[in-house]
């Protein structure tokens, strides 16, 4: 065939591609506005025993409300979903079965603004909002989700049933609302909260399905309570977001380098993995100004969201190495003040037990090596929302 | 957050033209965890940070007070 004809071809696909594109409102690379959606990224750790209103794996903070019961959360190995192999589950260890009307829990996901623009909320021309998620359960019924607008604190509720304990993918079409904007900025606009159980405040009339100013009354309608029961898990995984109104479009897999990097503008671990028991990482630098104080600073590894809190056991097990003698260490207290911005931290360090050797010493700092696991033991940068 | 005790944390500034001025940037917060242990967070002075907005509900209660820099 010519060339002329080839040309008329790829124009004909290229013409298709924009149609679909247009009718489902989602299409291309970088659909999903989740991230993590596959739970791939674990920082924290992989287990988190008794859990309540804290970040579990990347980007998901598990809330609960008012309740006895215990739950905990690991990442999960899937084997039994093609195209996945790891999953937030939420593991009931102590049961509540008669659940006080305020009682409440969910998995959440919230999304700064600037991101969701393409939704364009608030606008005549808004577009839905397609949620799809792969959930496996021994506990069937209905389920509930919850899409809070916290810019304009407006509310739009759905639901999905478990008929198996089997993995399935279930969507739920979000509509439009054109009230409402969603402000173009780095602070959280749209949550999202995946219920679990939910009391008499929240689970009573009719589920809300349509946006409205946020009420409490028909926001969890008819959930079930998953945490009658301590054998109960539920795991989720595969989460996507996309604009439209229709069927969702296939899960757009990420690299895990792609899911860490989006992972790493929320919370970092400096300098380390939780996992590695023994750093001797090196990651920081500066200059002595005394024989017991000095100051430093080291850049982070991604420009983080804002500005993040610095969080650091006071029972540090890092060295300053200096030039002082052969390799001089020195074993290194909490550092004394920090001053944070969203690219790097400045710190100084006063009192200091050990002898610098003088001021004007150069040295880096560096893991020594018997640092031990788990977050107590590890420098954490929280820019969450 | 179990906070112990908060302090905030200032640098030297000199604007152009100006007398060196002295700026609270940081909070610095000794929090006890369940099992006794303590950490210290350093959280910036920022409205979009969460751990601020708990530290400022924190010193609304009666008795707590950020302490001023050194």
């Amino acid at each position: 065939m010519s060339l002329a004809r080839d040309i008329a071809d790829l124009g004909s696909v290229t013409s298709r591609l924009d149609t679909v594109g247009a009718g489902s409102g989602s299409f291309g690379v970088g659909r999903n506005v989740i991230v993590n959606s596959a739970m791939m990224v674990s920082q924290r750790g992989t287990s988190f025993a008794s859990v309540g209103n804290v970040y579990t794996l990347d980007r998901f903070e598990f809330y609960k409300q008012n309740s006895g019961a215990a739950f905990t959360i690991t990442q999960s190995s899937v084997t039994d979903l093609a195209g996945f192999a790891n999953a937030l589950k939420v593991d009931c260890t102590t049961a509540d079965t008669s659940l006080a009307s305020n009682e409440q829990a969910y998995i959440s996901h919230k999304i700064e603004g600037q991101d969701l623009q393409r939704f364009q909320k608030g606008h005549a021309t808004a577009l839905g909002f397609t949620l799809s998620f792969y959930v496996k359960t021994n506990k069937t019924g209905l389920y509930t989700v919850t899409m809070f607008d916290r810019d304009n604190t407006r509310k739009v509720n759905g639901s999905y049933t478990v008929a198996n304990a089997n993995w399935n993918r279930y969507t739920i079409n979000f509509p439009a609302d054109t009230t409402g904007k969603f402000n173009d900025d780095n602070a959280s606009s749209l949550e999202i909260f995946f219920n679990l159980y939910a009391g008499s405040d929240t689970n009573t009339g009719t589920l809300s399905e349509t946006w409205a100013a946020s009420a409490d009354a028909g926001s969890t309608t008819g959930q079930v309570n998953f945490a009658d029961n301590t054998s109960n898990d539920w795991e989720i995984t595969g989460i996507q977001l996309e604009t439209g109104s229709g069927a969702a479009t296939d899960f757009e897999h990420r690299s895990f380098a792609d899911n860490l990097q989006a992972c790493q503008r929320y919370y970092q671990l400096v300098g380390r993995d939780i996992s590695d028991a023994t750093p001797t990482t090196a990651f920081g630098w500066g200059y002595t100004t005394s024989g017991s104080a000095a100051e430093g600073m080291f850049r982070f590894e991604k420009r983080m969201r804002t500005a993040p809190t610095f969080t650091q056991s006071t029972d540090q097990n890092l060295d300053f190495q200096t030039n002082t003698g052969s390799g001089a260490v020195h074993s290194s207290n909490a550092f004394t003040s920090v001053v944070l911005s969203e690219m790097s931290a400045e710190f100084t360090q006063q009192n200091h037990a050990s002898n610098f050797g003088g001021a004007g010493q150069p040295y880096f700092l560096k893991w020594n090596g018997v640092q031990g696991t788990g977050l107590s033991a590890s420098i954490q940068l929280d820019a969450e929302l | 957050m179990k906070i112990k005790s908060a302090q905030y944390i200032s640098i030297s500034q000199t604007p152009f033209g100006e007398e060196e001025q002295k700026v609270n940037v940081t909070i610095k917060v000794i929090e006890e965890q369940s099992d006794g242990q303590t950490i210290q967070h350093f959280i910036p002075i920022l409205g979009n940070n969460r751990h601020y907005a708990a530290v400022l509900e924190w010193a609304k209660e009666d008795g707590n007070e950020i302490a001023a820099a050194d």
